[in-house]
């Protein structure tokens, strides 16, 4: 069943193409809630919303060829999980940067589990920033729409972020000036 | 490495990752379709909701339609009291006018009884003085229908004695059979009779007036009924019967 079929079918509220489009997007869907969010069960109930949001309007969207439905997936996805963090607490932009950290290597050994465990304990706010522009290829100008903050305020949260990010790495002893 | 490259490494790492779901994402997985709405049915028609919201309306209905009485009953009180202390006011000053009317006239009558008193002083007694008398008149005169009772007198005799001396036969006295004596004397009347018929009877009624309400008839006294006088042998017979 290709993707114009499954929202087709979906659209006429089949369940079998509704669990079908679920099994397809179900892992995207959580990934990307899991990366904006640090809490397990805050990341089920945006899933949740997402997934509810999706099949409800599913007959509003229009098809754009291949991978168009993800992304549109994928956008419900970010607007819920930020919205989900705002409604928990409000995002702080933190100010403070660890200094003195080199910014060049050449023997990077990282794999997903030591990204998932920096974002994890990385600010909200510059995990947010660094999600959306690093990871999900948002712009400037479209962060600080999504977020209601400036341009200037994201670029330097996306600034402090790979900071941290780095400062992370270095004190795990997996990125050195060599 | 520069800024940008952080961010490809990172975002290559993550886009590629496309390893299996583990066990918690797995059991996300089924709780998480199990709480999508495609699966809630339609909600039953909620009556108790409804019936609910109506007696919420009816109470709240009840507590203004309440409300607002007293407060109109309130008003009704206060307006009341206005007119009250209005009629009240208005009753007072009235009270006030008379009183100083009253003493207006006060002063005018005492001042004109001065002067009648003057004037009799001055004026000489007279010869004639007035005294009060009782004149009665009589100017009505009635002519009444009244009913006049007149006096009857009226004799009434009721009552004739024939006595017819007989001698009474020697062997009555013997008999004992009172039906033979009876016959005997009843064939005895029959001969007296048709030998004995009296040529002249004569009736004499005495005129008496008799004494109002207390005429009383004993037509069936003891005297009216048929006896026999065994000592004389004379017979009674009773006329009226």
């Amino acid at each position: 069943m290709n993707e114009k079929e499954l929202i087709k079918k979906c659209s006429q509220m089949d369940l079998r193409a509704q669990r079908a489009f679920y099994d397809l997007y179900y892992k995207d869907v959580f990934r990307l809630a899991r990366r904006y969010l640090s809490d397990y069960h805050e990341t089920e109930d945006v899933v949740v919303t997402v997934f509810n949001k999706a099949l409800k309007n599913i007959t509003h969207f229009e098809y754009r060829g291949k991978g168009s439905l993800k992304k549109w997936l994928n956008t419900i996805a970010i607007n819920e999980s930020i919205k989900s963090l705002k409604k928990i607490r409000p995002i702080t932009y933190m100010e403070e940067v660890p200094e003195n950290i080199p910014l060049q290597t050449s023997n990077v050994r990282i794999d997903i589990e030591i990204i998932h465990k920096i974002l994890n304990t990385m600010p909200v706010g510059y995990r947010t920033v660094f999600n959306l522009y690093a990871i999900d290829q948002y712009s400037h100008s479209e962060i600080a729409e999504t977020l209601n903050i400036s341009r200037n305020t994201s670029k330097s949260q996306m600034l402090k972020a790979r900071k941290y990010i780095l400062h992370q790495l270095n004190k795990k002893k997996l990125y050195g000036t060599g | 490495m520069e800024q940008d490259k952080l961010d490809d490494l990172f975002r290559n790492i993550i886009q590629e990752n496309q390893e299996d779901l583990n066990e918690a994402e797995l059991n996300s997985k089924e709780s998480v379709w199990d709480r999508l709405d495609i699966h809630k049915k339609g909600s039953p028609f909620p009556f108790w909701k409804i019936a609910a919201a109506l007696l919420f309306l009816i109470f709240s209905g009840a507590m203004i339609f309440n409300s607002y009485n007293r407060q109109q009953e309130k008003n009704r009180y206060i307006q009341l009291e206005t007119e009250l202390r209005q009629t009240k006011a208005a009753l007072l000053a009235t009270e006030a006018q008379l009183s100083d009317s009253k003493e207006a006239l006060q002063k005018s009558t005492s001042s004109i009884v001065k002067s009648v008193e003057v004037d009799s002083k001055e004026k000489a007694p007279s010869r004639y003085t007035t005294i009060e008398r009782v004149v009665t008149i009589h100017d009505t005169l009635w002519i009444e229908k009244a009913q006049k009772v007149n006096e009857v007198v009226k004799l009434v005799t009721d009552t004739v004695f024939i006595e017819v001396p007989t001698t009474a036969p020697s062997q009555w006295v013997n008999e004992t059979s009172k039906e033979e004596k009876a016959i005997a004397i009843d064939e005895e009347i029959k001969e007296i009779k048709k030998k004995r018929t009296p040529s002249k009877v004569e009736f004499v009624f005495g005129k008496k007036p008799l004494p109002k309400r207390s005429i009383k008839i004993n037509s069936f006294s003891k005297e009216g009924e048929l006896a026999r006088k065994k000592d004389n042998n004379l017979i009674t017979i009773p006329f009226n019967n």
